[in-house]
């Protein structure tokens, strides 16, 4: 390998880089700082300053958040539709699109075509509440994970990274006997981890964030997911969410220390999943996409 | 690619094909006909309903009822209460958020016309309320003709208005005894605040008004246009000689501008006004205010100002403005100076305005479906009756058992009097277990004759300051118009643009008449004559 000498140019190239992603870092930690730090802070500090380091510190906001019952129905819920929805997503993904990336499946434009067709035309929030309710989901966790369990995104995706594995691979698995399900789980699914790791990613989070489906489709209130909790704590106040009661207005809202703690609550558990698949993430997913 | 697109094209159509067929499998939902009515109902909620709560259970249990509120959250009420109806689903029982959704489920021959003489017969105890009240404010919920929807407000906490708030301590450091009441008395102390350093920190950092403080400023000059104002700013319509006039395109608004204009050159308007005073959380925290950069506000309302009244109470429960600032500053949120008049042009008496009433967009309105059965739709009508009977009534219904779950106790005051003051019992004190048992079946909150009501603090603090008497001038135009939706939001900004841009000089004040014809062009004068056609009609009515 050959040392390239830095230029004054180059050190001034990197300086900049360096300061410029500095700042941007820094813009997009600050909000998370600052309700971090409004988390540990008590409710009689003065809340109209901004601080880093909280002038007083509590663990009482914690204490609140965590045992609030609706908090707690959340987290069950909202664990269990984002382990559910993975789940279905990620089987459903990968056996639709195993078979269209096979290039001797029989028609397969035409079923490609069926699934990429989705991606321009939706049925619309009507038509899929009318769909959900006339086939008795309603007020159930599936509500919840079948309407999305396959996006055509994703199935495209996942489809480019498997036209991008060998061929030989499958042929010789055939020349030893294995079928098609045999050659798909064990030959190249354990070769397509990085699209696997990435797809769970990306369809645990879309899960645990997801809210509008609950709002409409659950009406039971104790089975409503995290982030509705969430959102109706937070949003509490705010214009959006005015009270027309002026009577009521002025006792019901909680302090912002509160709010600020509950959107700790309920987003640090899907950050901490992030360093467990960075690693697949560095080998990228669209490299496969390219060769498609 | 022929065959492909042909095959598309017979794929979307089997798509369209099976939404049609999805639309049109669904079930009527059937009624309940036995003998115990079940009702559904939506109302407003920041919490989600909880079926088992104890108030409910005794009201289903005194009426008979049964009684299932849908869980729809306020935010995304309109859209997921549309989706229901939709779905074949429509309360007996439906709030409305605003005047345009009324007419919308009128159009969509959703809500049923309300039989006066139903509620003559029936309902005369509610009817006498609502009356009461307000005279004739039933006419404001006509939609073509026929009632439609009764009313949803509350005046059970007292009076409430926009605020005037002045830093008190700042007054007297500038030399200022008496509290401004004139407008020029205004400017003298914005002067001084934004020159003579009231915080004695001997820095230029404080300025006199920021934007809130705009609308007081404006309404002085007797029109209340919709830069300033905190909450959902509107543009007001107030009424100038028999008609009904907009606010921001009255000449008097343009001397206003001029007036302002001056006060940002000399650096006496905070810079920041345009963004507001407010920086995120609670709406209605002047965060301008608290931190000390301005010394007159007019954030937020009445009631978040008002101070601690009971010598017990905690200090968390005053107005959240005043506790903020009391966190900060203690002494500054003691010298406090709140008012409910806006400054006079004048010297001599202080201008009055028609009376606010409580005419607003939330109303309640009742599905074809319910007023189809008459037998459900008449034990309705007892119910309501029963429940505006009297105050111990209503409160019971609406609170619970006096000296089980609530009571009146004699409290002190910080200011040397006793009041009776309503207190939780039992498991009634904790909130949360307050929140999860109590149950609204009520319409509104009615102003109980005087000789049943109880006087609070908050009346006494609030009444001489003048926030019960029409010394406001507030918006007189009760209903969304039929093009409000279509032109408001360009007008909005066509209107804050110009005000800001005269404001801060990057058009001279002259362009405040070119703003007027751009505003009247853009679907103002359709506003303004739809406007004047309610104002007229409701004027014709008043009998």
């Amino acid at each position: 390998m050959v040392r390239m000498k830095k230029h004054a140019g180059d050190w001034a190239f990197d300086i900049f880089n360096f300061l410029l992603m500095t700042f941007l870092c820094f813009i997009t930690v600050y909000p998370f700082l600052y309700l971090l730090s409004l988390s540990f802070t008590s409710g009689d500090v003065p809340l109209t300053q901004n601080y880093i380091i909280p002038p007083k510190v509590t663990l009482d906001n914690y204490a609140k958040v965590l045992t609030n019952s609706d908090i707690g129905n959340g987290f069950i819920m909202t664990i269990a539709r984002t382990l559910l929805g993975t789940a279905i997503s990620l089987v459903c993904t990968v056996c639709t699109a195993y078979p269209l990336s096979k290039k001797y499946f029989v028609h397969r434009n035409l079923f490609t075509s069926f699934v990429v067709i989705t991606m321009f035309v939706s049925g619309g929030t009507i038509p899929s509440y009318l769909l959900v309710k006339s086939i008795g989901l309603m007020d159930t966790i599936w509500a919840l994970v079948l309407p999305g369990a396959i996006s055509a995104y994703n199935v495209v995706i996942c489809r480019n990274f498997f036209m991008g594995i060998p061929d030989s691979l499958e042929e010789s698995a055939r020349i030893d006997g294995a079928n098609d399900i045999i050659i798909l789980f064990r030959i190249i699914l354990p070769v397509s981890l990085p699209i696997i790791a990435t797809l769970t990613l990306w369809v645990a989070v879309a899960n645990w964030n997801a809210w509008f489906d609950s709002l409409i489709y659950i009406t039971t209130s104790r089975k409503q997911v995290l982030q509705v909790v969430m959102r109706r704590i937070v949003l509490e106040g705010t214009q959006e969410m005015m009270n027309p009661d002026p009577e009521l207005e002025a006792m019901l809202v909680n302090p912002e220390t509160i709010k600020a703690t509950t959107v700790m609550v309920t987003t640090l558990p899907i950050l901490c999943v992030y360093p467990f698949i960075q690693k697949y993430f560095v080998k990228g997913v669209m490299v496969g996409s390219l060769k498609g | 690619m022929k065959r492909t697109k042909r095959v598309i094209a017979a794929a979307v159509f089997c798509c369209l094909l099976a939404g049609v067929a999805v639309g049109c499998g669904q079930k009527t939902e059937q009624t309940d006909s036995g003998q115990t009515y079940n009702y559904t109902m939506t109302m407003y909620q920041t919490e989600p309903a909880n079926p088992d709560s104890v108030l409910k259970k005794e009201f289903e249990e005194r009426f008979g009822v049964t009684v299932d509120v849908w869980d729809i959250e306020w935010q995304k009420y309109d859209e997921i209460l549309n989706l229901k109806m939709a779905g074949g689903e429509v309360p007996d029982i439906i709030y409305v958020k605003t005047a345009q959704a009324a007419q919308k489920y009128v159009d969509q021959d959703i809500a049923a016309p309300i039989p006066l003489e139903d509620l003559e017969r029936l309902a005369p105890n509610m009817l006498k309320r609502i009356n009461d009240d307000s005279e004739g404010q039933l006419k404001y919920y006509y939609i073509d003709d026929e009632l439609y929807s009764l009313p949803s407000y509350s005046v059970g906490a007292g009076a409430s208005g926009i605020p005037m708030v002045w830093r008190g301590d700042w007054l007297k450091n500038v030399g200022i005894d008496k509290v401004p009441e004139t407008l020029d008395e205004y400017e003298e102390a914005f002067y001084k605040f934004a020159k003579e350093d009231p915080d004695g920190n001997g820095k230029d950092d404080t300025y006199g008004l920021s934007r809130s403080g705009l609308t007081s400023v404006f309404a002085a000059y007797g029109f209340v246009p919709s830069l300033g104002q905190t909450g959902t700013p509107q543009g007001y319509w107030h009424s100038r000689d028999g008609q009904l006039v907009y606010s921001a395109i009255q000449p008097e608004m343009k001397t206003a501008l001029e007036r302002i204009h001056q006060w940002y050159v000399d650096g006496v308007l905070d810079p920041e006004f345009i963004t507001g005073e407010n920086k995120g959380g609670y709406w209605a925290i002047s965060h301008q205010f608290i931190n000390g950069i301005i010394g007159f506000t007019s954030h937020g309302m009445s009631y978040h100002w008002e101070p601690l009244f009971y010598v017990d109470a905690d200090p968390s429960t005053s107005g959240q403005d005043r506790y903020e600032l009391s966190k900060l500053n203690k002494e500054a949120s003691d010298a406090l100076e709140v008012s409910g008049k806006p400054p006079k042009l004048t010297e001599g008496e202080q201008p009055t305005y028609p009376p606010k009433e409580y005419v607003r967009g939330e109303r309640w309105m009742f599905s074809k479906d319910l007023l189809a059965d008459q037998g459900k739709w008449e034990k309705l009508l007892s119910i309501y009756n029963e429940m505006y009977s009297s105050k111990e009534t209503f409160d019971e219904i609406s609170m619970g058992k006096k000296g089980v779950v609530w009571d009146y106790e004699d409290a002190a005051t910080v200011d040397g009097n006793t009041y009776q003051r309503t207190i939780y019992l039992g498991d009634w004190k904790d909130q949360e277990y307050r929140n999860d048992n109590t149950f609204n079946f009520r319409l509104f909150s009615p102003n109980f004759l005087e000789a049943e009501r109880v006087k609070t603090p908050r009346d006494d603090w609030a009444d001489p300051k003048g926030f019960n008497m029409p010394y406001f001038p507030y918006n007189e135009l009760y209903i969304n118009l039929p093009s409000t939706n279509r032109y408001n939001s360009e007008l909005t900004k066509i209107e804050d643009e110009a005000y800001v841009q005269i404001i801060t000089g990057d058009q001279p004040i002259d362009y405040f008449d070119e703003f007027v014809e751009k505003w009247r062009a853009s679907g103002g004068a359709q506003l303004e004559k739809e406007a004047q056609e309610w104002f007229d009609e409701v004027n014709q009515n008043q009998s």
